[in-house]
């Protein structure tokens, strides 16, 4: 009755729609727990399907139409391999955050409104699905619009543990919405200059039409798209909401934002840059490469000098993330193979290892009700393998070989030398990799190699939170062990997104 | 200087006084009601634009719900601004003049106020205008096309305008797409009616629905770009359940015995008993309606809801509760994203596309479009309105001292 | 000068813009801020929606027929700006809704909503929180133990 290989797109985003309505029904106790876990197994499996439908495929796309209307008008749903591995990133984190999920929001959110909290939660990861499937850009920022009210409304819950988590949920809801608002603006530019909406169209049209690209209206279009999307990406300087929001969300959000949200703004940025405009326009005509590239090294420095400095573990997490950040600006403002297929292989690989990392820190937060330097103490002999996940995603961030973020790094590195001026570039990565070297060795001197305050008895995390947690980091090994599948489908994308023949 | 061109410059000199007075009025309600009279003014410029959906839309939503959301909050904060150190703020001001003038540098290559040459007034859209757009994958329910119609040719249309001829009164060139050369585009300005309107019936588009939608606008925001539609009802499905997490307290004891507050005033008892069945009345016609006129689910679903608000505020939330229990409000709301979703899924499961209201035909035949239509505009009010109603009550819960 | 003719209406559409952004970035006022944001996405759909008028053009409603007479015959305006408003206008008054929800919040648990305020009461949780969370070093700790 249903041939579901034929509506994978759509219905990746649809079933946490609809599953994340009716979550409000699911009632009290474990079962919103239990159901939105099944939702987002589900999308998962889903998504994984689509990706070898995409590989499958002769032309590397697969396209659906919504509603059948043809594309040029109608919506239609885009996916190649760069979507098809983001979505699998971004749905796999889903599920792995919703299972770690269970404990913590049992201790940080009241019980009553469980039903409602994962409603929002799947409607969060439905937003965020639907932004990297789609082909068209005022459904881009409708869906934008969708993934970040939910997400507000997700940091907001962490003020039962501290009043600090309304602020930043305000202070993100206003810079985030005048971003979307550049956005907006940037769509309307373009709509106006090109006439249509689709991406595909659009860029056909810029391509096509004399002079369009030299008027100055999709000048300014370009520079409040890039404007905005930095908003969403959290690229240094405009970062500034990232910090607060990571640190007093609850620990399943903050593990789910680290490893999803900005990511999603990154391909935004992709597809904006690389998909409408093209990369003659992007990086020769103007000069991106040199902002973003400057704003990106400048982040890593920075963010990770701060990050040394921080107390609050969780504080220092999420500078070290626009850090990370800064990396995956740095690999697609290259413009070159080596740089973009970086780019897209950082996404996996810092998904995984932050998302891995929150989640030891909310393991902590759960036994001890607070995770800064000084309670961690000693942690490395009570906890040992919440501590030993920590260790060895902080070993992924610092770039250590065997690691996932060994690979990446490799190939950003390559980028930056084959482009004939960037070759300072490679020395930020360089250092940025130190930084985190130094900021990592705090945690783990204080855990492995002092005494704890006192002797109160802790145990051990739960196991509910344990294998996710080692789901995350494990697949970070395996995938810096094997990288194969990785580097393939980054050198896929990088390739098509810079138009290059395969 | 025309008329029109008087009444916009006036009204526009009127939004942006308000604009600034209600960035610098102190007293907060003044604010609040300031921002009413700007919804209001907008509404009145989109209506000279001739814009008339999303000048209802501004006035029942801007001048509305967002009236009653700021009120409804600045009784549980404060009544004024604190008084600033700096009359003007130097950086943001800055800040705000280099934005302006990166905007205002970029309108110089825009084509000018109204003009027919503009790419949007020829390219994609007058097939959308003149509900054409379904014949290149003409599937059971969407009329066939006319003989020698060649869908390829269709979708790889360019745009392209070898000149634009200099007498603007010579229109024929901006009909020059693919269907216009199959002689399917209406209406053409110099009068000649390609397709008379059967006896009886409205001149309607040679539509590939099977429905009559004289509204090009709702054909767009239901049908063509349903999409969108269906996640803008998530949005504000959205919005209604994070205040329910943000700010929904347990019920109290005796809460229910509370006396109405309004009730004794007899004016307001008698009128608001008299004009809110009308006002309901008004609401379901307005979201029934939307296909042949201005309207549609967003507006009606703020029309039914403004019409439970006057309820409250006058009888008392514990007499709403008694009308409106709160558990069926949640239900109601999900509801209507459900209806949405579910007319998609629908037609997903009868072996179409989602959302291919086409598919729906052997449910009622000849007229799948239409029913598709209709029932997601149902759903669009029934959530809006059951949000609305969510959020005034959850801005309106009691402190507890 | 008939260019700045037919464009200047845009400039008066990004004063307006102008003037809510002014109002987000300088007013420590919460509900104040709220309002500009309002104000600013205003701004943006007047500019959305002035893209679809046409020189001669009325609403994308088709007329009715009487007497086999065409009422109008001039162009329609066009509907997909309109189209593409009606959502932001939703998705605008959805955004101010969750932020007002916050703000109340922000009242119950800081007592003020001046931004200037909430931040030194920030200031002063991660100062206390800095504080608690550092480690002493190894004399101080020995010399706690020995008076303990």
């Amino acid at each position: 009755m249903l041939d579901v290989q034929a509506h994978l797109p759509v219905l990746i985003v649809t079933i946490p729609l609809i599953c994340g309505v009716l979550t409000i029904a699911t009632g009290k106790g474990w079962k919103p727990w239990a159901w939105a876990t099944a939702v987002t197994g589900t999308v998962f499996y889903l998504t994984i399907l689509l990706m070898q439908q995409v590989l499958a495929s002769a032309t590397g796309v697969v396209s659906y139409e919504l509603g059948n209307w043809p594309r040029q008008w109608g919506i239609e749903y885009r996916v190649d391999a760069l979507n098809a591995f983001i979505l699998l990133i971004v749905a796999g984190v889903g599920f792995v955050t919703t299972i770690y999920a269970k404990k913590s929001v049992e201790k940080e959110i009241p019980a009553d409104r469980h039903n409602f909290f994962y409603a929002v939660w799947v409607l969060a990861l439905c937003g965020l699905l639907g932004i990297t499937v789609t082909g068209d850009a005022f459904n881009v920022y409708v869906l934008l619009e969708i993934s970040s009210l939910t997400v507000y409304a997700l940091i907001a819950m962490g003020k039962d543990m501290h009043r600090g988590a309304l602020t930043a949920s305000l202070r993100y809801l206003i810079l985030g919405s005048v971003g979307a608002s550049f956005i907006l603006l940037g769509i309307g530019y373009l709509m106006m200059i090109t006439g249509t909406l689709n991406m595909q169209d659009m860029h056909e049209r810029l391509m096509s039409v004399p002079g369009i690209l030299e008027s100055r209206t999709v000048l300014v279009a370009f520079a409040f798209l890039l404007v905005g999307l930095s908003m969403k990406m959290a690229l240094f300087p405009l970062h500034m909401w990232l910090p607060r929001a990571y640190t007093y969300a609850p620990s399943a959000v903050s593990a789910l934002l680290a490893a999803t949200a900005t990511k999603v703004g990154v391909y935004m940025a992709f597809r904006f840059l690389f998909t409408i405009f093209g990369v003659g326009f992007s990086f020769i005509a103007m000069p991106t490469t040199l902002v973003l590239a400057t704003c990106a090294s400048a982040g890593i420095i920075v963010t990770g000098v701060t990050a040394i400095r921080q107390t609050n573990l969780k504080r220092m997490l999420a500078y070290s993330s626009v850090g990370q950040l800064g990396y995956i600006v740095l690999g697609f403002s290259l413009a070159n193979v080596n740089g973009v297929a970086g780019s897209v292989a950082h996404i996996l690989n810092h998904a995984l290892m932050k998302g891995g990392m929150f989640m030891a820190l909310g393991a902590i937060v759960y036994s001890q009700g607070r995770c800064d330097i000084r309670s961690v103490r000693g942690l490395g002999r009570k906890m040992p393998l919440t501590m030993a996940a920590f260790t060895v995603g902080g070993l992924g961030l610092i770039g250590f070989p065997l690691t996932a973020g060994f690979i990446s790094k490799w190939y950003l590195v390559q980028g930056c030398l084959e482009r004939p001026h960037m070759w300072p570039l490679a020395g930020v990565v360089l250092l940025g990799s130190l930084l985190a070297v130094v900021y990592t060795w705090r945690v783990v001197e204080a855990a492995y190699f002092q005494e704890p305050d006192d002797d109160r008895p802790i145990a051990e995390a739960p196991l509910l939170m344990l294998i996710p947690m080692w789901l995350m980091i494990g697949a970070s090994i395996f995938f810096g062990i094997n990288a194969t599948f990785t580097g393939k489908i980054a050198v896929t994308a990088a390739r098509s997104l810079l138009g290059v023949g395969p | 200087m025309t008329a029109v061109v008087l009444i916009d410059t006036l009204l526009l000199l009127l939004v942006t006084v308000t604009a600034v007075a209600i960035i610098e009025v102190r007293n907060l309600y003044a604010s609040a009601m300031l921002t009413s009279v700007y919804s209001l003014l907008m509404a009145l410029v989109w209506v000279n634009m001739h814009s008339m959906d999303v000048a209802f839309t501004e006035a029942a939503v801007g001048g509305g719900i967002s009236t009653i959301l700021l009120i409804g909050t600045l009784v549980h904060t404060a009544r004024e601004e604190k008084p600033l150190k700096r009359r003007v703020h130097g950086k943001a001001l800055a800040l705000t003049a280099l934005c302006g003038a990166a905007l205002i540098y970029g309108t110089f290559d825009m084509p000018r106020f109204g003009d027919p040459k503009a790419p949007i007034h020829h390219f994609r859209v007058p097939e959308m205008m003149a509900q054409t757009v379904g014949f290149a994958n003409s599937t059971a329910g969407k009329q066939a096309p006319p003989a020698g119609f060649d869908p390829l040719e269709y979708r790889s249309f360019n745009g392209a305008v070898p000149s634009v001829p200099v007498d603007p009164a010579d229109t024929a060139w901006r009909e020059t797409s693919v269907l216009a050369q199959h002689g399917i585009m209406l209406p053409k300005v110099n009068g000649h009616a390609l397709h008379p309107a059967e006896p009886g019936h409205h001149l309607h588009p040679p539509d590939d629905f099977n429905g009559h939608v004289p509204n090009s606008v709702t054909s767009l925001l239901a049908a063509y770009r349903g999409y969108d539609t269906m996640f803008e009802t998530t949005v504000i499905f959205t919005a209604g359940v994070s205040l329910i997490l943000l700010l929904r307290r347990p019920r109290r004891e005796g809460y229910l015995q509370r006396s109405a507050p309004l009730a004794d005033q007899a004016i307001l008892r008698v009128v608001s008993k008299m004009a809110i069945p009308f006002i309901l009345l008004f609401g379901l016609y307005v979201i029934t309606h939307g296909e042949l006129g201005p309207g549609g689910g967003f507006q009606g679903g703020v029309v039914v809801a403004c019409a439970f608000i006057l309820f409250a505020l006058i009888f008392g939330r514990p007499a709403l509760y008694r009308v409106l229990p709160p558990p069926v409000c949640d239900l109601l709301t999900g509801l209507g994203v459900l209806m949405y979703s579910g007319t998609g899924l629908a037609c997903l499961l009868l072996g179409g596309n989602f959302l291919d209201y086409a598919m729906l035909d052997p449910i009622s035949p000849g007229d799948g479009e239409a029913l598709g239509m209709t029932l997601v505009e149902y759903g669009v009010g029934i959530t809006v309105s059951m949000v609305m109603l969510t959020i005034f009550n959850q801005l309106a819960e009691e402190r507890s001292k | 000068m008939t260019d700045v003719l037919g464009i200047y209406n845009y400039w008066i559409y990004v004063v307006l813009m102008m003037i809510g952004l002014y109002g987000v970035i300088a007013k420590p006022n919460l509900i104040k801020q709220a309002i500009a944001l309002g104000l600013f996405q205003t701004g943006i759909f007047l500019y959305y929606i002035s893209m679809a008028v046409i020189d001669g053009g009325t609403a994308p409603i088709w007329t009715t027929i009487e007497d086999g007479a065409q009422k109008f015959q001039g162009p329609y305006d066009n509907p997909l700006p309109h189209v593409l408003i009606l959502t932001a206008i939703v998705v605008s008054v959805s955004v101010l809704a969750v932020a007002l929800a916050l703000i109340i919040n922000i009242k119950r648990s800081y007592g003020t909503i001046e931004a200037d305020e909430i931040e030194r009461m920030d200031h002063e949780d991660r100062l206390i929180e800095y504080r608690a969370g550092q480690a002493p070093d190894a004399a101080d700790d020995a010399e706690a133990r020995h008076h303990a």
